[in-house]
């Protein structure tokens, strides 16, 4: 029966790509965050256009879902991408997404906001000023204490360059930009790093100081796709490159498997990874420190993926799913103490799709936001 | 209008599900099932399934490798399999011309349950592409995480599907 119910689906979703939203593939992929007064806001592609939605009481229900990207503009969803929101002191929402253009990799990132609480967005701008047909992808987002917009993302002008001059390039780059409020648009795009891995997400960490730091999967010579940290301001001063984990993981390969960083009280920086190095292959969770990484562990088992992480304080959460055979549960782990002990929680399982979970913390609490076929953009809390 | 034709182009062949292999040029809902047929249907001689997808530069700077593999060594059948989604299919489909590997058959993820997909494949794998299974005559496998390349392939003909 649930064959023949797969097949119908996968026939019905050739035939009308319109209902998207019923289909599968990449249609779970959501984004999720907290505004400052406690309301979830979740960001999603439907009908191929970007939604955005808030929640008052912790996903039992939605508001109206408003559109954030243009009619016909086609927003692309697979893998580590997906559509980003944050929400400003002030307030606005913000939104970025990738525009595929037709050449293969190609893609612009774009970017929408609104000023009236999600009821209208605004005209969508392209965030960088290099306009050739290239790779723009895997667009990241943040907000900066002081409420400036940041946008990163994979780029491969640096690649193409280098192709034309017949040199050989590792990968990708990182390039960002930030938004200008007087000038109502993107400050010129700057480099973050060169050699990047080409199809994970980039996690991006606002400092208390209007710094961002940044980790990425990168591509190490000659072919070690661990990762790489670095911080910039939102003026474009960027700092020292280093070397983040040390996996050793040696692959000409796509993980599709971005890493996730969080800052406790005390400035350390709790980050979480996937690499199948020949040591300890998995999800690992590690605290960064120049040179190295402290209290290292395994996060799950065999099968676990796409872990996030989010810190209050001390404190420290980690989510994560892994497939057993015949359901995908949702597991999370915590720490109190900075990350040195920690216990184990199951927060929820499925037998259906599901998309990767995002930590999430409000007023010090955490919750793991998780969007299923079973239970849509749901959201489970930290007993 | 356009765009509804070249639709129902790669509609049609993922209707045929109930064919035991794919026809030349064809896109096949790979499902819960299909590894194993796969393995079933091609017992007892050397085959190679390759797992790529349209948005993976190394899987697609390996496709010569496959193609070469066709022309020099028919004897060895090749299955390859996206693992886009069916919203993909007619992009992937028309990467495969491009890469001069429209004629062969071929498939593609067709259960949103990618996770179910690939623990019946690999219980190890969790999506990192290209990944390429490779069985010798007496079903013998070899995995292979990222790029396959020309020599090392020849290497593995060589030990384990000498003609």
């Amino acid at each position: 029966m649930r064959r023949l119910f797969a097949f119908m689906a996968l026939v019905v979703a050739l035939l009308a790509p319109a209902a998207e939203a019923a289909h599968p593939h990449g249609g779970l992929a959501a984004s999720a965050a907290f505004d400052g007064r406690g309301r979830l806001w979740a960001a999603y592609r439907d009908q191929g256009r970007v939604v955005v939605r808030h929640s008052g009481d912790l996903g039992r229900s939605w508001s109206t879902p408003r559109f954030a990207s243009p009619e016909g503009e086609v927003v692309a969803v697979e893998g580590d991408a997906r559509p980003k929101i944050a929400i400003g002191p002030d307030g606005r929402v913000h939104v970025t997404w990738t525009r595929p253009l037709s050449r293969p990799y190609t893609g612009e990132i774009r970017y929408s906001r609104s000023v009236d609480e999600g009821a209208t967005f605004s005209e969508a701008v392209t965030v960088h000023t290099d306009r050739q047909e290239i790779t723009h992808r895997f667009d990241a987002l943040t907000l900066t204490p002081q409420g400036r917009v940041v946008v990163a993302w994979i780029d491969k002008r640096d690649l193409e360059a280098a192709r034309a001059r017949q040199e050989a390039y590792r990968g990708a780059a990182v390039y960002a930009a930030t938004w200008n409020d007087a000038r109502g648009g993107f400050d010129h795009d700057f480099k973050i790093a060169d050699y990047s891995c080409e199809c994970c997400r980039i996690a991006l960490l606002p400092r208390a100081d209007g710094a961002i730091t940044a980790l990425w999967r990168h591509v190490f010579e000659p072919d070690i796709r661990d990762h790489a940290i670095a911080s910039f301001t939102p003026d474009g001063a960027v700092g020292p490159m280093r070397r983040a984990t040390f996996d050793d993981w040696r692959i000409d390969a796509c993980p599709h498997h971005g890493p996730s960083l969080a800052e406790d009280g005390a400035g350390r920086l709790h980050a979480v990874w996937y690499a199948q190095g020949p040591r300890d292959p998995g999800v690992h969770y590690g605290r960064l420190v120049e040179g190295g990484v402290e209290a290292e562990r395994r996060v799950g088992g065999e099968a676990a993926a796409h872990a996030d992480v989010a810190v209050s304080g001390p404190s420290v959460f980690v989510v994560w799913k892994e497939f057993d055979g015949e359901r995908t549960r949702l597991r999370a782990m915590v720490s109190h103490d900075g990350g040195d002990t920690w216990q184990e929680h199951e927060l929820a399982a499925t037998e259906g799709a599901s998309d990767q979970p995002r930590a999430l913390v409000r007023d010090g609490r955490f919750h793991a936001f998780w969007n299923t076929r079973e239970h849509v953009l749901g959201v489970w809390s930290l007993p | 209008m356009r765009a509804a034709g070249r639709l129902l182009f790669a509609v049609a062949p993922l209707l045929g599900t109930a064919q035991v292999q794919a026809q030349a040029g064809e896109l096949r809902g790979f499902g819960v099932g299909s590894f194993e047929e796969i393995r079933r249907v091609n017992a007892g001689r050397p085959h190679i399934v390759a797992f790529w997808s349209n948005t993976c530069p190394p899987c697609v700077e390996e496709m010569p490798v496959w193609r070469d593999l066709l022309r020099n060594r028919p004897d060895v059948a090749l299955s390859l399999v996206s693992t886009d989604g069916p919203p993909d299919a007619v992009a992937v489909r028309q990467r495969l011309v491009e890469l001069g590997l429209g004629q062969h058959p071929s498939w593609i993820f067709a259960d949103e349950r990618v996770e179910k997909l690939r623990y019946t494949i690999d219980r190890g794998w969790r999506g990192e592409l290209p990944r390429t299974y490779l069985f010798d005559a007496q079903g013998r496998m070899e995995v292979v995480t990222g790029r396959v390349e020309a020599r090392w392939l020849e290497e593995w003909l060589a030990r384990r599907a000498r003609r």
